[in-house]
């Protein structure tokens, strides 16, 4: 290779990294923690009488009865077959602020509710960074282009750093120099984390740029590549809108189970009762077979007959073009291989993470004393803030989890974390980036450690706060703790080296009042 | 080792995004035509679509070899005419 081309892509490395590592590092943190979205959705449910579960007759008889009486519903109608905490009520509509189930009585009882939206704010910062702003009545999220022109250079990131490292693969690779430079040191960590991880990366890339461009492609191809065949109507025979009795779980069961004898709902949707669209989507599991969605295979299903209309979602019966296609899905949400899988992909997620803040912590490493000016004090402070504020801002929207909904005050958490966030970015600029540093490693690991004492002080406030009731809600407690200490030892460490003036002054805040 | 300027990075990186796009575009569209099934058929076109970005990206990052926009030109403009022609001949005869 010759030696431009070389410097070529370590040019196009450096530029690529550094405008999307920031946005990139949020998506990442954030699709760890989805990784366990149910665990954290269990240990946020505030504890209800929980009924047993219901019949499947009993479900029929009160699902017929919410469609027909409460209009919202047959717009859209979640059933829950799950055993769970966080399994509310067997009909939830409106987003989860309506739910049917029996009462004691036997009667029905439709109860109004504020659900929590913990889970919605993790999958929004891991889909859109936490960029606000969307178009076509809220269902395109501008973050989401963001994170595909993201991607994109994430892209290009990945070969160029692939292309640099090709020629020195051997001696790099499982050679951390500790003890070594500064920059030697951080280089070792970006390198063997790239590497190490390299298919997941190019993957994750990928897949975003689709979810991202999707319409974009099926566009190009309609008008370029098969002009001569017009789109064809996509729609099933339409219904006649007048209501109609729908499928017996019984029967829709019967059929889905001849598909894949094994599948277990655990959810399903009736959409657009009220339109020409009527649609039941039956969600599932089947433990032999990776799954299509984040958490489960699909079937869609006519809700007035119960026959499938399209099993290429549902697991185990995925064949050809629908395998390959599943195969990327499954790849991204991780839902391929249980549990374990979801433990790879967190910390290969959070690996990601740390992966885009060296490769900053680089950038402004090799700047610092060839023009150490304000430029590279400023992205050392948007660095810092950025990602340790999106930290903090989700550790203390956990942290007041069980408070606040314990308390009855809802839809706070966007709120929170943008405040949390803004904050965070302008102390790092006030204070400048290193001891920003300190201070919000401390505040995050105080957060951290909040979680669990929700849970550890639930017997002297039994009114506002309550104690997991399930391995998986004590494993959130678990696992924040164990974040506490980690990040506890990352402001000491940081602490330790300022105080002995091992940091170069970018990272101070006095250089950028000079440098003005 | 010279570095290349703004205007020339700037430029290869319009010829990856435009001319790579083209080229993954007629490339999956190929592929449409000349495996089994109707290049639409219902599963089918979701797998031809997601091969464009592999293709497109892949593409793109190798612009960068070159060390100038008419270099890059060179290579990259007559590959898409040919495939285009190629996708052409291919929904013709498919």
């Amino acid at each position: 290779m010759k030696p431009q081309t070389l410097y070529s892509y370590l040019t196009l490395h450096t530029w690529v990294g550094i405008l999307s590592g920031l946005v990139l590092f949020i998506g990442f943190y954030a699709g760890s923690l989805t990784m366990f979205k149910d665990a954290i959705d269990r240990w946020a449910t505030p504890p209800a009488p929980q009924s047993a579960p219901l019949s499947l007759q009993d479900m029929d008889r009160l699902i017929a009865h919410v469609v027909t009486h409460y209009p919202d519903a047959a717009k859209g109608l979640n059933v829950d077959f799950r055993t769970t905490e966080n399994a509310v009520a067997p009909l939830v509509w409106d987003h989860g602020t309506f739910r049917a189930d029996y009462a004691p009585d036997g009667s029905i009882a439709v109860t109004q509710a504020e659900p929590s939206r913990l889970a919605e704010l993790i999958d929004l910062l891991h889909q859109t960074a936490g960029i606000p702003g969307s178009f076509e009545n809220g269902h395109d999220h501008l973050g989401v282009y963001v994170m595909g022109v993201a991607s994109m250079l994430y892209f290009l990131a990945l070969v160029s750093g692939v292309v640099i490292i090709l020629k020195n693969w051997w001696r790099d690779l499982f050679a951390l120099r500790i003890e070594k430079r500064e920059k030697r040191r951080w280089l070792d960590v970006h390198v063997l984390l790239g590497l190490g991880s390299i298919p997941f990366h190019f993957v994750i890339a990928l897949t975003v740029i689709v979810f991202a461009f999707h319409d974009l492609f099926y566009d190009a191809l309609g008008k370029v590549v098969m002009p001569e065949r017009a789109p064809q109507a996509k729609s099933r025979p339409a219904a006649p809108p007048q209501p109609k009795p729908l499928a017996s779980m019984t029967t829709v069961l019967e059929n889905v189970r001849a598909l894949a004898p094994e599948f277990t709902p655990t959810r399903m949707l009736y959409r657009g009762l009220d339109g020409q669209r009527p649609m039941l989507r039956m969600g599932g599991t089947d433990p032999r077979y990776m799954v299509r969605g984040a958490m489960e295979g699909f079937a869609i299903i006519d809700p007035y007959s119960g026959a499938v209309l399209d099993a290429q979602m549902l697991p185990g019966s995925e064949s050809g073009w629908g395998a390959t296609v599943g195969t990327f899905f499954a790849l991204h949400f991780g839902s391929f291989g249980g549990d374990l899988i979801r433990w790879v992909y967190f910390v290969l997620g959070l690996a990601g993470a740390v992966l885009f803040y060296s490769g900053n912590l680089l950038w402004i490493i090799s700047r610092q004393k060839k023009s150490p000016n304000r430029h590279v004090a400023a992205l050392a402070s948007l660095s810092i803030g950025v990602t340790l504020g999106s930290v903090l801002g989700v550790a203390v929207a956990l942290a007041a989890t069980k408070w606040l909904s314990g308390s009855g005050v809802t839809d706070w958490y966007f709120p929170l974390y943008y405040t949390l966030f803004l904050a965070a970015v302008a102390w790092s600029f006030y204070r400048g980036a290193g001891n920003a540093a300190v201070d919000l490693l401390g505040l995050i690991a105080l957060a951290c450690f909040a979680v669990p004492m929700q849970s550890l002080l639930a017997p002297l406030f039994p009114e506002l706060l309550w104690a997991p009731r399930s391995a998986a809600a004590l494993g959130v407690d678990l696992a924040a703790a164990l974040f506490g200490l980690c990040f506890s030892a990352l402001a000491y460490f940081t602490a330790r080296r300022l105080a002995a003036n091992a940091l170069h002054s970018v990272w101070q805040r006095r250089l950028t009042a000079e440098a003005k | 080792m010279t570095n290349k300027s703004f205007a020339t990075w700037m430029g290869l990186s319009a010829v990856g995004i435009v001319l790579g796009f083209a080229m993954a575009l007629f490339l999956s569209g190929i592929f449409a035509w000349l495996t089994p099934e109707a290049p639409d058929a219902p599963v089918k076109i979701q797998l031809v679509m997601w091969l464009i970005a592999p293709l497109w990206l892949s593409i793109w990052s190798a612009v960068y070899v070159f060390e100038s926009v008419p270099k890059a030109l060179k290579l990259y403009l007559p590959a898409s005419l040919v495939l285009l022609a190629m996708l052409t001949l291919t929904r013709v005869v498919g």
